[in-house]
């Protein structure tokens, strides 16, 4: 079922609007445990594109009917798209991104290099520029601002500041292990070892983080979410029974029923497909939350809890306040009560 | 005027036929396929087998001028193919159950059409079609879903089903032109006899594939039935105390068969309860209440832990 809502996501995907750039290339994968680059035979094509006031950069399976594969939101100036020289057996490019230490590698498929440098530039001036005009639009400045504020409140989160960005030396011991297809490159095994030990140390553990992310099924577990249920007890039943058919009847028993149930786990699956499909985006601001949680590329499952305890830690202080003005009130109005005695 | 998919499942199919009229009659999943345990479960009008859809040649002859006395429709809808499958169970039981009014007149209406016309008259049945759309999900997005479906036919799951009608055992096939001929059996022979072998040959042919089966059985209403053998039981006058001895055993075993019903229709019935209920508000809320406990930051680093 949630297969088919991605395939017909994917499906509306592939006849995307007219790409401002299109090539040839495939894609290569990069293995952070091993810090080698693989070049993936697959015939595909690199676009760049303007949705919605968004550039996008997105790699097409030619093979697969154009289907939609890699997908990136571009900020202006936040991505740079570099050859990397070091490899000689192909033409590998690199798409760096300067808020993360995201990699992603491609290979050009195009049968003539003649072209290579324009496309590079074209790429470059559309990344840095945005498509044509110069200047930040509104929207886009106003999602800026929300992203920046979303990573460093990332950062202060976790405790490790991981995310640094990638050091240049990093990336050239990367490139030292970079593959292509038909001519693999041949190394010592000796020196590979020494290097991966290097990179070991110096490559921040976090880069592969970003390619395994939680479900909410995972989060909301039916077990540990009865056992936060029993430990809060009828509290928490009240707050939730209006939203359940049996309403006043519910207890904390069938509470715990309908978090077990396949109804509630199908539907949790659903709505955990289209946050990270992008389909709640317009969502959000109806949960009273900011819509870049449910942009697939910024959001997700993560940001989007993330965002609701935000949300309930300053409810909570706003309350705080008023309870404690409450308090004082009771107090003055036992007071005249005393003082009417 | 579309027709939505819906679970399959028995629950959801006996509330339908319930919902639309018919009286004594149940749908249960069969979890095995031999004589004796299809035999325990009698009157049985029909069975349904249940796949994911594939291509498949078949050249088996079909009946191009069925008799008017057996019920056969073509499926002209998509996602309406359990319900039409158990419809037409359900109207070549017609002696059998009461269909009430609604498919009582459906089958005089439909008495002399073609099978295309029979499937079109389905197709436009309000009742029938608001009773099936009863059990669509209220959540905002099964609309995207719905529509995903229908461009993918692969994706569909086919039913078949299997009917004794007058002698003879008939195969219907929403999508092929007509009822295949699958055996016979005399007046006083039972058709279960003769179908079984017939159905566990599909399922080994299925079970050498990767291809998912469900059966399902369209039967007489199980809780009336021990409701009544239970009465003509008590009912009887015999003072041998050995008989008497032997007819509370069988009691003992009919109250225990009587309440496993009882308890299935009462999960039934919260089971589509919990079907019919919109779990975004509830979800979105469950979230928010855990993160006022502060206990939503503990269950996604334990996710995390997991991963």
């Amino acid at each position: 079922m949630s297969q088919n809502l991605f395939q017909a996501a994917q499906q509306a995907q592939s006849q995307g609007p007219k790409p401002l750039v299109e090539f040839k290339a495939g894609r290569m994968t990069y293995d952070t445990n091993t810090k080698t680059v693989t070049a993936d035979k697959k015939k595909g094509k690199i676009q760049i594109v303007s949705e919605e006031n968004l550039t996008r950069f997105q790699w097409r399976d030619r093979e697969q009917n154009n289907a939609l594969v890699d997908d990136y939101v571009i900020f202006p100036g936040e991505t740079k798209w570099t050859r990397v020289d070091k490899v000689t057996s192909g033409r590998v490019y690199l798409l760096e991104f300067n808020n993360s230490t995201r990699l992603k590698f491609y290979w050009l498929q195009e049968p003539k290099t003649d072209n290579d440098k324009t496309l590079a530039d074209k790429v470059n001036d559309l990344l840095t520029n945005g498509p044509g005009s110069n200047s930040l639009t509104q929207q886009q400045q106003g999602l800026m601002n929300m992203l920046q504020s979303q990573v460093s409140s990332r950062q202060s989160s976790s405790s490790s500041s991981n995310r640094a960005p990638l050091q240049i030396d990093q990336l050239q011991q990367i490139m030292q292990n970079i593959g292509m297809p038909r001519s693999q490159q041949q190394q010592p095994s000796s020196t590979q070892s020494t290097t991966q030990n290097q990179q070991q140390q110096q490559q921040p553990p976090s880069a592969s983080g970003q390619a395994k992310s939680i479900s909410l099924n995972q989060v909301l577990s039916s077990d540990a979410v009865c056992a936060a249920v029993q430990r809060n007890g009828q509290d928490f039943v009240e707050k939730l029974k209006e939203y359940l058919p049996e309403g006043n009847q519910t207890s904390v028993s069938k509470l715990c029923e309908h978090i077990r149930s396949p109804q509630f786990k199908q539907m949790t699956s659903v709505f955990n497909h289209a946050l990270t499909s992008g389909q709640l985006e317009g969502v959000m601001p109806s949960f009273g939350l900011n819509p870049i949680v449910g942009n697939p590329y910024y959001g997700g499952v993560e940001p989007f809890l993330n965002a609701v305890q935000d949300q309930e830690n300053k409810n909570n202080e706003q309350q705080g306040s008023s309870s404690s003005d409450e308090n004082k009130k009771d107090k003055k109005d036992d007071e005249m009560d005393t003082s009417e005695q | 005027m579309s027709w939505c998919t819906i679970e399959s499942d028995p629950g959801v199919f006996t509330e339908l036929i319930q919902t639309i009229g018919v009286k004594g009659a149940q749908v249960e999943e069969l979890y095995a396929l031999d004589y004796e345990s299809l035999a325990s479960l009698k009157p049985v009008f029909g069975l349904i087998f249940l796949f994911k859809w594939r291509a498949e040649k078949d050249e088996r002859p079909v009946v191009e001028n069925p008799p008017e006395t057996l019920f056969f429709a073509r499926q002209k809808i998509n996602n309406a193919c359990a319900t039409q499958a158990i419809l037409s169970i359900l109207m070549n039981a017609r002696d059998h159950i009461e269909l009430g009014d609604e498919l009582s007149q459906f089958y005089e209406f439909t008495k002399t059409f073609s099978a295309d016309m029979r499937g079109d008259t389905i197709g436009n049945s309000e009742v029938m079609r608001t009773a099936h759309n009863s059990f669509a999900r209220p959540d905002p997005f099964v609309m995207e879903e719905d529509k995903s479906r229908d461009d993918k036919d692969d994706e569909a799951f086919h039913f078949i089903s299997y009917v004794p009608s007058k002698g003879t055992l008939y195969e219907l096939d929403g999508l092929k032109k007509g009822p295949i001929i699958i055996g016979h059996y005399n007046e006083n022979e039972d058709w279960l006899q003769k179908v079984v072998p017939i159905i566990q040959e599909r399922v080994a042919r299925y079970s050498q594939t990767e291809i998912k089966f469900n059966l399902l059985a369209v039967m007489g209403d199980q809780k009336i039935k021990y409701e009544k053998e239970i009465e003509e039981l008590t009912k009887q006058d015999i003072s041998d105390p050995t008989l008497i001895a032997q007819r509370e055993d069988r009691l003992a075993d009919l109250r225990e068969c009587l309440n496993q019903q009882v308890e299935l229709r009462a999960k039934w019935k919260e089971e589509n309860i919990k079907r019919r209920h919109n779990y975004v508000p509830f979800l979105v809320n469950l979230i928010k209440v855990l993160a006022q406990k502060n206990e939503l930051m503990p269950l996604i680093e334990s996710a995390k832990n997991k991963l």
